[in-house]
């Protein structure tokens, strides 16, 4: 028989041939995180009844504002982000963003509003966002009213990006500003021009250094993980909202680990803590 | 090539890469570091040449706006000026030692760095204007922000915090607890989001990058 130390001994010699040291936390996390993943979307393309998302104001009011505009006569002008990008942690909140794009120009198409789009200053996000109004408007069958040298508007670096913007929402008018993905400075100038020009605010972002402009300048907001949700809802794909339920069981893992943590700080084990965290 | 095939094929290596480097980061290093290092290269080569697609993306896009738009406008403009730059740095640097020679470096550092600055400085102007135009407290979470944004402010100013010192309390505390919690909250949020984007990736799931 073994004893513990014996044990011991035999399970650190048996994991650093298994796994690389010092990785053990973060292997187990990602099985969790795989295996909830997995479950969920086996979930989505299942029988069984998925839970909904709430619904948010701001869904809403993006076909308040499409309204608004084709009264009005006046566009709405979308902004993707002017830090948005397919890459790093900037991916999810762009493709977020590039959900409602989706579905305002849908929403666009189908009640003949004007839409501007300015693009990232981002080439890549150029062919994106054609593709999707594109889509968007053969879906309505009014292919033949987009106009894409309006409404596609790519001002290359983040500097023309607020210029030229400000000079599309002030000399065509605006009837809602919407923006979304990877934001920064843009939070604040795309409201304030929306404001003067009496338009509707829409304005979701992930990014904390943001977070207080979108609740203080626009008049509906997405604040951080609230613009995954809505944008998982309006997608209407069951893979992506349970992928985005299977986010909030991670989320649970997560604040286990942190009380687990907390515990062991508290019963002065700060060895548990390093091996958790790290540091 | 029938676009089943065209999404499958790209599908496939896509997740035979993200599984052999997932592997390599918690095994024990082995041969498959060597793979990993040589996919890495090569992700790297693809990476650099979507720089030529986006590039094509955009020649495209201002010629079609110089072919479409029948009256002369600001669009023309746009359109000349980017073409006029951007032939202006590749002739620059194929004749004058790449992006590294002196020419190349010098229109960088003394023309478009210059630019960039006077951008910037009209936004430090811009931006506060905005601000004060825009600012509104109408929510719960707008007058937390404003409580708190003031009261730093008001520490920042040398004769409040010296008049109150409470104020430095209340300010340091502020961004050591909450707004320290805060971002990390936002930042657990980010990373559980890419985790689910990258394993949406992996399985194929993910309709916006694949199709």
């Amino acid at each position: 028989m073994l004893n513990i130390d014996q044990a011991i001994k035999f399970y650190c010699v048996i994991n650093m041939m298994i796994v690389r040291p010092g990785k053990e936390i973060e292997i187990v996390f990602l099985l969790i995180s795989v295996a909830i993943y997995l479950y969920w979307v086996r979930r989505s393309t299942g029988v069984k009844p998925i839970p909904s998302l709430r619904n948010f104001p701001a869904i809403d009011a993006i076909l308040e504002g499409v309204g608004r505009s084709v009264e009005t006569n006046q566009p709405v002008h979308f902004g993707l982000g002017e830090s948005s990008a397919l890459s790093a942690d900037q991916a999810a909140g762009t493709i977020s963003a590039l959900n409602f794009l989706s579905y305002t120009a849908r929403a666009c198409a189908r009640a003949g509003a004007k839409l501007v789009i300015r693009i990232s200053p981002n080439p890549h996000l150029y062919t994106q966002a054609d593709a999707l109004v594109t889509e968007a408007y053969v879906a309505e069958g009014k292919q033949q009213e987009l106009d894409k040298l309006f409404t596609l508007r790519y001002h290359g670096d983040a500097r023309s990006y607020m210029t030229r913007g400000i000079h599309d929402m002030d000399e065509l008018g605006t009837a809602m500003n919407v923006t979304m993905g990877a934001l920064s400075v843009e939070t604040i100038w795309a409201f304030a021009v929306c404001r003067m020009k009496g338009g509707i605010g829409v304005g979701g972002g992930s990014r904390w250094g943001m977070v207080f402009g979108l609740a203080m300048l626009a008049d509906y907001s997405l604040l951080g993980e609230e613009m995954y949700a809505a944008s998982a809802k309006i997608s209407g794909d069951r893979t992506m909202t349970t992928s985005f339920l299977g986010g909030d069981w991670l989320k649970y893992v997560l604040i286990g680990l942190i009380i687990i943590a907390g515990i062991a700080t508290i019963a002065g084990r700060y060895d548990l803590v390093s091996w958790i965290f790290k540091r | 090539m029938s676009f089943t095939y065209k999404s499958f094929i790209p599908q496939i290596l896509l997740s035979a890469i993200i599984i052999v480097v997932l592997l390599e980061y918690v095994l024990p290093a082995g041969p498959l570091t060597a793979v990993k290092n040589e996919l890495t290269l090569w992700l790297t080569l693809i990476g650099s040449f979507t720089f030529f697609v986006a590039g094509t993306t955009l020649v495209l896009k201002y010629s079609r706006d110089l072919i479409r738009t029948k009256k002369l406008s600001s669009v023309h403009f746009y359109a000349i000026e980017f073409f006029v730059v951007f032939l202006s740095y590749i002739g620059i640097s194929f004749l004058t030692g790449g992006p590294s020679g002196k020419s190349y470096t010098y229109l960088y550092q003394n023309l478009q760095g210059q630019l960039l600055q006077a951008g910037w400085v009209i936004m430090a102007f811009l931006e506060p204007w905005a601000a004060y135009k825009a600012f509104q407290v109408r929510s719960i979470e707008a007058i937390i922000l404003a409580i708190t944004g003031f009261t730093y402010l008001l520490f920042n100013a040398p004769s409040i915090s010296a008049a109150i010192p409470i104020i430095g309390t209340f300010a340091n505390w502020i961004i050591n607890v909450p707004s320290l919690a805060g971002t990390r909250g936002a930042t657990i949020a980010l990373a559980v989001g890419t985790i689910l984007l990258a394993l949406r990736m992996l399985t194929g799931k993910e309709r916006g990058l694949t199709d």
